[in-house]
């Protein structure tokens, strides 16, 4: 009898002997989203952020929120929203003004199509005080400008992925509907060959392998957070910066401690998600 | 040994099903509790002529609110947190105004917040499709109409205006009966208007002018007055179907585009005194299509040239409008198309 359970377990359920359920991404779905801190070693000179991102047709008649960054006074810094009206569309905030409505040519409501976002940061060519802001939805860059924007109005301003909130949690509002797979912070401004790459290649950081590729873009990176777990939940999201760093160039130290958290609205709960990029 | 066997089976069973099930994927909440802001969204409209409508949201919770018009020094306050909103029902002001209405968390509160709005109020409908018939060989003008839809007329004034139908330039610019000199006079005693038989439901849809001449020309307009001794004018509909274009369409000159749950809309005031009404239009799309296209307002004072769109604006959305400008002849120009939008 013993014998014929095993026999059963083995053949018709191996998941539960090995465990296949790997999770890679979180489903924000309306209540919940994803705060990154610039952490003490941020360069707000020049800087990268990027996530990748899945949307829902969930039909909501309000704007939803890709990123933000808010001052105290819910001033918008610089916002990304998908249109409520045209679902493929992004209106790109900056400095509390439209600045742009965007087509992409991905429709984002489909929850399986990640798409890569990219916001880079550096100082203005013209005023050096200024920051310049270049957006890419995956390869497409679909902002680049000069700001009124300083270093010192985005200092300490945490980096909001699908939320409009300021760091205070005072302003809160417009969540997304969607995942969030991974999300990179780069202490540096990523040169556009390299998104493009990174969009080519998701699972991959450089395209060098020689230690160049650590001196020009590996060694900014700060934080790589990559929402996988096997059974665990957590809402401080594990920064794999400094060990995926480690790995490759075991002669460089790293540290970080710009860390991604994930809150949810109230009394609501997430669920991470398998889907992925 | 069948009972044995029966109970090995089931466990069997039972294996299966508790081994297959799906593992549930893992979930985390890390709560954030919204802080009240001290905000109100306030919202107006109306469903008939002389109402106002208000209702409010307010995140932040107030025992009572006091509403105030000035414009028709109106006051009142409500009693209980639960009501959001408050309605009335018979003001004694021209229709189809714009008033600004206060919505104040109360004094006493020790809470100072409030929003404001400008309301439209509804106008008078007016007497429409007018046809000018010629009868009795020509000494009689024959006007049949539909009538206003609005249920408290009680009240009818027929005008006219010769014409030279040798001369297009002498038909009417615009209806004027302020000024002696314009050409329009009132039919004093309009045939069949006066006594029982123009009353009430049983009211004509018919009005016969009687020419001195048979080769007199005329144009005719029919004001309708309510039970609040307020009027309103038909279009000017002469004999000869003469019509004349709105001298220019007026553009929208500004929308706001960072407004949280509210777009105002501006536009260039119409100067010719031929002015009608605007007619405000919108939609969510760009070419606004004209079944996605709604009417969100008509003013028929040319001065009111701002409007505040909360109807079902929410946030981070963008809309689409056009306002149309109509003369007295009922022709109309359009401006070109304008967004405005909400702030995220």
């Amino acid at each position: 009898m013993i014998k014929k359970i095993l026999l059963l377990l083995l053949f018709s359920c191996t998941d539960l002997l090995i465990n296949d359920n790997a999770y890679h991404s979180i489903n924000l779905n309306g209540v919940s989203w994803v705060e990154i801190n610039q952490g003490s070693n941020f360069n707000s000179n020049n800087f990268t952020l990027q996530s990748w991102f899945s949307g829902s047709n969930e039909n909501t008649d309000e704007a939803e929120t890709v990123f933000s960054m808010l001052s105290s006074s819910g001033e918008i810094l610089i916002g990304i929203f998908k249109n409520p009206t045209y679902q493929s569309r992004l209106d790109i905030w900056v400095d509390n003004q439209k600045v742009n409505t965007v087509e992409v040519s991905d429709k984002l409501n489909n929850l399986d199509s990640f798409n890569l976002f990219t916001l880079k940061g550096s100082i203005s060519e013209l005023d050096p005080t200024l920051i310049s802001i270049s957006l890419f939805i995956n390869k497409t860059n679909i902002y680049n400008q000069s700001t009124m924007l300083t270093t010192e109005r985005l200092s300490n301003i945490n980096f909001i992925i699908g939320a409009k909130a300021n760091t205070e949690h005072t302003y809160l509002d417009r969540f997304w509907h969607g995942c969030i797979d991974e999300i990179r912070l780069w202490n540096t401004s990523l040169a556009d060959t390299l998104i493009e790459y990174h969009n080519d290649y998701p699972s991959k950081l450089s395209f060098e392998s020689d230690s160049l590729a650590y001196i020009n873009s590996l060694g900014h990176l700060s934080g790589l957070w990559r929402f996988y777990t096997l059974e665990d939940a957590y809402s401080t999201v594990p920064n794999d910066a400094c060990s995926t760093i480690e790995r490759l160039y075991n002669d460089n130290p790293c540290s970080t401690d710009a860390e991604a958290i994930i809150y949810t609205l109230g009394d609501y709960s997430v669920e991470f998600s398998e889907k992925h990029k | 040994m069948i009972v044995l066997n029966k109970y090995k089976f089931a466990l069997i069973i039972l294996v299966f099903f508790i081994s297959c099930d799906d593992t549930t994927p893992p979930t985390i909440s890390n709560k954030v509790v919204v802080p009240r802001e001290k905000e109100m969204y306030l919202y107006g409209w109306n469903n008939e002529k002389y109402q106002i409508k208000l209702s409010w949201y307010d995140y932040y919770g107030c025992n009572s609110y006091d509403i105030t018009i000035p414009e028709i020094e109106y006051q009142n306050t409500t009693n209980t947190q639960a009501d959001h909103y408050h309605y009335i029902n018979d003001i004694d002001y021209l229709p189809g105004s714009s008033l600004m209405a206060y919505v104040n968390c109360s004094d006493n509160q020790n809470v100072e917040y409030y929003d404001s709005i400008l309301v439209t109020t509804k106008t008078i409908a007016p007497i429409e499709n007018i046809i000018v018939n010629v009868i009795d060989d020509g000494y009689k003008d024959s006007l049949t109409f539909t009538h206003s839809s609005d249920s408290n007329i009680n009240g009818w004034d027929f005008y006219h205006f010769k014409f030279n139908q040798n001369y297009e330039s002498s038909h009417p610019h615009y209806f004027d009966i302020t000024n002696s000199e314009s050409g329009w006079e009132k039919d004093e005693f309009p045939e069949g208007w006066w006594g029982n038989t123009g009353w009430g439901t049983n009211k004509l849809d018919y009005y016969n002018y009687s020419k001195e001449n048979i080769d007199d020309s005329f144009c005719y307009v029919i004001k309708v007055t309510d039970d609040k001794n307020y009027s309103r004018n038909s279009h000017i509909k002469c004999s000869d179907n003469f019509t004349r274009n709105a001298n220019n369409a007026v553009q929208i000159i500004a929308t706001t585009n960072n407004l949280p749950r509210r777009i105002i809309v501006e536009w260039e005031q119409y100067t010719d005194p031929d002015f009608y009404q605007y007619i405000l239009w919108r939609s969510e799309y760009e070419n606004m299509p004209k079944d996605s296209t709604q009417q969100l307002a008509i003013l028929t004072n040319n001065n009111q040239t701002t409007y505040e769109d909360r109807y079902y604006v929410s946030d981070g959305k963008q809309w689409y409008y056009k306002i149309e400008v109509e003369n007295q002849y009922g022709k109309s120009e359009f401006s070109d198309i304008q967004s405005g939008g909400t702030r995220p």
